[in-house]
């Protein structure tokens, strides 16, 4: 009799190991699927049973992973920025080079005759356009910080929808392990979830008795407690943790939003700096140039541009009263012209000009390195994981064959076991 | 290594994209015959063309200034040159009347001759540019230098030129003013204005008169040629200060051609290498697609 229930043990297990073979070539295209593989354990009776299916994952692979997609995260956000700006600084369409030397030139050529009106009138043509072309600059540095803002906004939602997914993930694994074994594809879905939440912020996972995930930010406000969930919010533009008890400011929340908050505070926020600081510079020492001189009409001269909360404007529309002269009565001296020229090496107007679109480019090709860099580390870390967890295809086709081969032979044990009894019946 | 059937897809499909990256980075290389296509591909290389680029303009702009000054120089060496053919007309009108036979009526005939040379002289002083500025105005160049007053002439101009920028470490003046050439009140032209009165007047002795205005046109003439003289100086300068221009402009562009401009030959190769990359990318993944297990069982 034994004989039997060691063929029906084979039969079984052979069924239960092709059942799990087909779900794997099921599966074998689906992101994040973990293979499983059915153990075979000899039974004490001399038959065999599948102890356990098993979901193929390393723990330490898939940290690797998680920690990986923190720092692509990060990167993806911080050079897609940093070449928008860089776009956006550099074009000769947009850049100021092209403009203040277009301005100073005109004035250059205006010293050659300076109570000509064409070439008054080109002077301020070129002085509109400049301004214009600032405040163009100045206007897409602004869109890009509220683009900024826009896509935090939206990826601090997404990141709350994956804490709470995460949460109600916890809560069917508690449970299923409770009333015995976890399925495996509730903790890959539990693995994808965090690791979407990775790229988005640097968190800490923990994965406890009870194979609920404790996850918290590294400065240690927790994000999600089995199924208790914290919600993250934007405070005067900085990411923070309400727990529902308190809320607190995250300096450091990594991933693609910490990309962003970098770069707004760093990179964008430096050139708006120098970009301000630039503009103020030309604006008031040519102004201060100018009031030192006499317009064609002998009168003193006014302030030709102003600059006022990052908007420039030129504020003489009638080219007499541009103030070349040095002498009230001399209309033809293009004496302060020439100090009005001098202020474009003076001030080093282009070096700082160029200079803020060095450290632009420099920030935005360290950012593309870096990038490529956290790519193949990421590439790596997926590799790794996928080379643990990921199905290959022609294994499953011999483990097929193989378990096939199984069930032929234990169904031909229990038909032999059955003639074997049959003989011996009929000897009786 | 354990590979699994997606690992290898997505490996495969990268290759392809990596490989394609490429290709389309060498293109646009290409197709715009520049090697920096942003910034970012050489900051430093970058900052050098800025400031070349920054240079180059200053060049042009200073090129157009020599071309200015060149234009006024010689508006005014023209005038220059008429101002002193007339004096030279007035010298021998002058000489003509210190001949003993003429008679009152010749000498004032002379004299009206004399009057219309002086008028053109003055308004040869009184030359416009075509932007309607005088050119021997000065820096009051709206004002006509040289106007006839109740008694004698006022001299309008100011006392010195303007100067343009026309390289980094150069300026050029534009030329000499109606004071340069006459003095504050126009001496010359008063003073020949005394000779004109003097031939009108018969009871004066004509040839110590026609010794004294000979001595003035000679003063004056010296004066004129000097101006004339400097004039063609600073247009020399002009020339050379051009063709320096020109030569740095030269320099610069061949410096940002050898900074952003393509190798070719490097480009073309790397393509084709790209391409055949490409391909032997594409290759491999419909081949190994293909190969599987389950075609066999």
């Amino acid at each position: 009799m034994s004989m039997i229930y060691n063929g029906v043990s084979g039969l079984t297990a052979a069924s239960t190991a092709l059942k799990t073979t087909s779900s794997n070539i099921a599966n074998a295209g689906v992101a994040g699927y973990s293979r499983q593989v059915a153990n075979f354990t000899s039974a004490e009776t001399g038959g065999v049973y599948i102890s356990q299916i098993e979901r193929i994952s390393e723990s330490y692979a898939v940290q690797e992973l998680w920690s990986s997609a923190t720092v692509l995260g990060y990167n993806t956000t911080d050079a897609s920025h940093a070449k928008r700006l860089e776009t956006t600084i550099a074009g000769n369409s947009t850049g100021l080079s092209p403009v203040i030397n277009e301005f100073f030139g005109n004035l250059n050529k205006a010293s050659a005759d300076p109570m000509d009106n064409a070439f008054r009138q080109e002077v301020l043509a070129s002085a509109n356009n400049m301004a214009s072309r600032f405040n163009s600059l100045s206007n897409s540095l602004d869109t890009q910080k509220n683009d900024i803002q826009h896509q935090m906004g939206s990826l601090v939602g997404e990141a709350n929808s994956l804490i709470e997914d995460v949460a109600s993930i916890n809560k069917a694994i508690a449970e299923a392990d409770t009333a015995g074994e976890v399925p495996g594809h509730l903790l890959d879905q539990r693995d994808k979830a965090i690791q979407q939440l990775s790229e988005h912020l640097n968190v800490s996972v923990l994965i406890e008795d009870d194979k609920t995930a404790t996850i918290t930010m590294p400065s240690g406000e927790p994000l999600v407690t089995r199924v208790e969930t914290s919600e993250v919010v934007i405070q005067g533009g900085f990411v923070a943790i309400d727990t529902g008890v308190a809320t607190k400011k995250i300096d450091e929340p990594g991933g693609a939003i910490g990309g962003l908050v970098d770069f707004r505070d760093g990179t964008l926020a430096d050139a708006q700096k120098e970009l301000d600081d630039l503009a103020q510079k030309l604006v008031t020492s040519l102004n201060t140039q100018h009031k030192n001189g006499f317009d064609a009409k002998g009168n003193a001269g006014k302030d030709l541009l102003k600059y006022e909360n990052g908007k420039m404007t030129v504020e003489i529309t009638a080219p007499e009263e541009l103030a070349f002269s040095d002498k009230a009565d001399e209309h033809g001296s293009n004496a302060n012209l020439l100090k009005m020229i001098d202020v474009q090496n003076d001030q080093s107007i282009n070096k700082d000009w160029n200079s803020i679109v060095s450290k632009v480019a420099s920030k935005s090709a360290s950012a593309q390195n870096s990038h490529k860099a956290s790519e193949t580390v990421f590439k790596e870390a997926t590799n790794k994981v996928m080379s643990k967890s990921g199905v290959n295809l022609d294994e499953e086709a011999a483990n097929m064959l193989v378990f096939q081969q199984l069930y032929s032979a234990n169904a031909k044990v229990i038909s032999s076991a059955n003639e074997m009894f049959k003989t011996v019946l009929s000897m009786v | 290594m354990r590979v699994s059937t997606m690992q290898l897809h997505n490996s495969m499909s990268g290759n392809i994209q990596t490989a394609s990256t490429g290709v389309s980075k060498t293109m646009m290389q290409l197709s715009s015959n520049k090697r920096i296509l942003a910034p970012s591909d050489d900051v430093f290389a970058a900052s050098q063309l800025m400031g070349l680029d920054d240079d180059l303009s200053q060049l042009e702009v200073w090129s157009s200034n020599i071309k200015s000054a060149t234009t006024m120089l010689s508006n005014q060496e023209t005038a220059l040159k008429d101002i002193n053919n007339n004096m030279n007309r007035a010298r021998d009108l002058a000489i003509s009347a210190k001949n003993g036979s003429k008679s009152q009526e010749d000498l004032e005939a002379i004299a009206k001759e004399l009057e219309q040379v002086v008028e053109t002289i003055a308004d040869l002083t009184n030359t416009k540019s075509s932007s309607g500025e005088y050119i021997f105005g000065g820096t009051k160049g709206d004002t006509a230098p040289i106007k006839k007053a109740a008694s004698g002439w006022d001299n309008n101009s100011s006392s010195s030129t303007r100067k343009i920028e026309i390289s980094d470490s150069q300026s050029a003046s534009l030329g000499v003013t109606s004071e340069q050439l006459f003095g504050s009140s126009a001496e010359f032209l008063e003073e020949m204005d005394t000779f004109i009165a003097a031939l009108k007047n018969p009871s004066t002795d004509n040839a110590a008169a026609v010794d004294k205005v000979i001595k003035d046109i000679d003063k004056a003439q010296k004066s004129v040629n000097e101006s004339i003289t400097t004039i063609g100086a600073e247009v020399n300068t002009l020339k050379a200060a051009e063709t320096t221009n020109a030569d740095k402009q030269l320099a610069n562009k061949s410096m940002q051609s050898s900074l952003e401009d393509l190798d070719f030959a490097e480009a073309t190769t790397r393509l084709s290498v790209q391409q055949t990359m490409l391909t032997a990318a594409q290759k491999s993944y419909s081949s190994t697609i293909k190969l599987s297990l389950f075609n066999y069982v």
